[in-house]
């Protein structure tokens, strides 16, 4: 009987790559088997359990959202998210960088101002300066 | 001819420099293996991306995706991938050199700061920050870049931005690092190579469960993620190993100083040494003349 290669991806590294007999998993359509010879075929994975027949054992593991890809050659390749947890804060997240971005350009913006006026109260300093001298040469 | 105690110090002084950077050398090398050794580990989920890519962008309509197609409104965003921490050579300068040149280009853009240094460099130019991002861990997952991908495709979506780049140090090798601008948003067109024609001829068409639309919306989203991944993944190993070499020159300086004081040390000593004999010398020749006279 011919077999499959299975191959296990995640954006970190490969998790698993192994021969086996035949591969199930929860579609977004549904629970679908693999067997060798499959027809090529692209799917969408939910959470849930990817259970493959190693041999006559049985193996499964957890997975999160992915995608199942059967290529011609009889190459089941499954790309899972390591992700999915720090997507639903990652607009929070994304909402304080924007946050934090303001503060910084307020402190800079604060200390732009702090340097003016201190540059425009040396420059008054300076005048006064002049003008008392001025005021003393010509008495 | 400076003290021979403050020599003394110096020597030790940059004794212990050199012990720190050593150190530093070593901790940057090892970082810099695990980072290259992560970047090369993301390397069959890229392909598989890549390759599920190309299937899907024959069977759909996909030039009609909002993360592909061109739009006039909004600015221009740079995100620039620089570091928290300092000491890793002319790496950061050059990012904020390649950053005012892409400002130039474009005068409405606006710049989303990653690291410490690039949020103390957008301050002290005075350039405007939409977003900042600091402390990220040392070792990048997806999850810590998520939040900055989500960002951009947002920002891009709301039609807020008109594009984004990323600037960064690609990592060509442990001696060279690279800046890299990859414009990221909109998306690259997705090429069909003609090794996946070739494929398509050969075998059966794929089946695509629910369809092909609904599977490209959904991964298009993880294509813009593993790019701004590998990006941050280029920049770390960017970084350690710029900060090994830094750090392996500040120790051979420190070296080469050492040696040079201890010289300089040593003519100290024999010049005292030398002066004292002469003045035992002079002392004595001085008595003799006394008593000869007498």
């Amino acid at each position: 009987m011919q077999k499959l290669k299975l191959t296990v991806v995640s954006q970190e590294k490969k998790l698993l790559e192994t021969e086996v007999e035949s591969v199930s998993a929860v579609t977004t359509q549904g629970e679908i088997t693999v067997l060798a010879r499959h027809i090529p075929l692209f799917t969408q994975l939910q959470t849930g359990e990817l259970r493959y027949l190693e041999g006559d054992k049985e193996h499964s593991i957890v997975v999160s959202e992915g995608f199942l890809t059967v290529n011609p050659n009889n190459e089941v390749i499954v790309m899972v998210d390591t992700a999915t947890l720090a997507r639903d804060i990652s607009v929070k997240q994304a909402e304080e960088a924007i946050a934090a971005a303001k503060e910084t350009m307020k402190i800079s913006e604060d200390r732009r101002e702090l340097i003016l006026a201190e540059a425009s109260l040396k420059r008054a300093m300076l005048e006064i300066k002049v003008a008392q001298k001025r005021g003393t040469s010509g008495v | 001819m400076p003290n021979t105690r403050q020599i003394v110090q110096r020597i030790k002084t940059a004794g212990n420099i050199s012990k720190i950077t050593k150190a530093m050398e070593m901790v940057s090398a090892s970082k810099m293996r695990r980072a290259q050794a992560s970047a090369l580990a993301t390397r069959p989920y890229t392909e598989a991306l890549n390759s599920s890519l190309q299937s899907l962008a024959e069977a759909s309509s996909i030039t009609v995706h909002p993360l592909l197609t061109q739009h006039e409104e909004g600015f221009d965003v740079a995100v620039i991938i620089s570091t928290d921490k300092g000491l890793c050579g002319s790496l950061n300068p050059s990012l904020f050199k390649e950053t005012i040149a892409w400002l130039k280009h474009h005068k409405e853009g606006k710049v989303v700061a990653v690291g410490k240094k690039a949020v103390a460099f957008a301050r002290l130019a005075g350039i405007e920050l939409y977003a900042q991002f600091t402390d990220l861990p040392d070792q990048v997952s997806p999850s810590d870049t998520i939040s900055i991908s989500t960002l951009i495709k947002e920002g891009f979506l709301d039609k807020e931005f008109r594009s984004v780049s990323l600037i960064y140090m690609d990592f060509v090798s442990t001696l060279v690092q690279k800046v890299h601008v990859q414009q990221v948003l909109p998306l690259p067109k997705i090429e069909t190579s003609e090794a996946a024609l070739v494929d398509k001829l050969n075998e059966a068409e794929y089946i695509f469960e629910p369809n092909a639309d609904a599977i490209l919306n959904n991964l298009l989203p993880y294509y813009l993620e593993n790019s701004v991944y590998q990006a941050f993944l280029e920049a770390r190993a960017s970084e350690h190993s710029a900060r090994m070499v830094s750090m392996k020159n500040a120790s051979e300086n420190a070296g080469e100083l050492m040696s040079d004081l201890r010289l300089v040390y040593n003519k100290s000593r024999q010049a005292s040494i030398t002066s004292e004999l002469l003045d035992v010398v002079t002392a004595l020749l001085a008595q003799d003349q006394k008593e000869a006279t007498h």
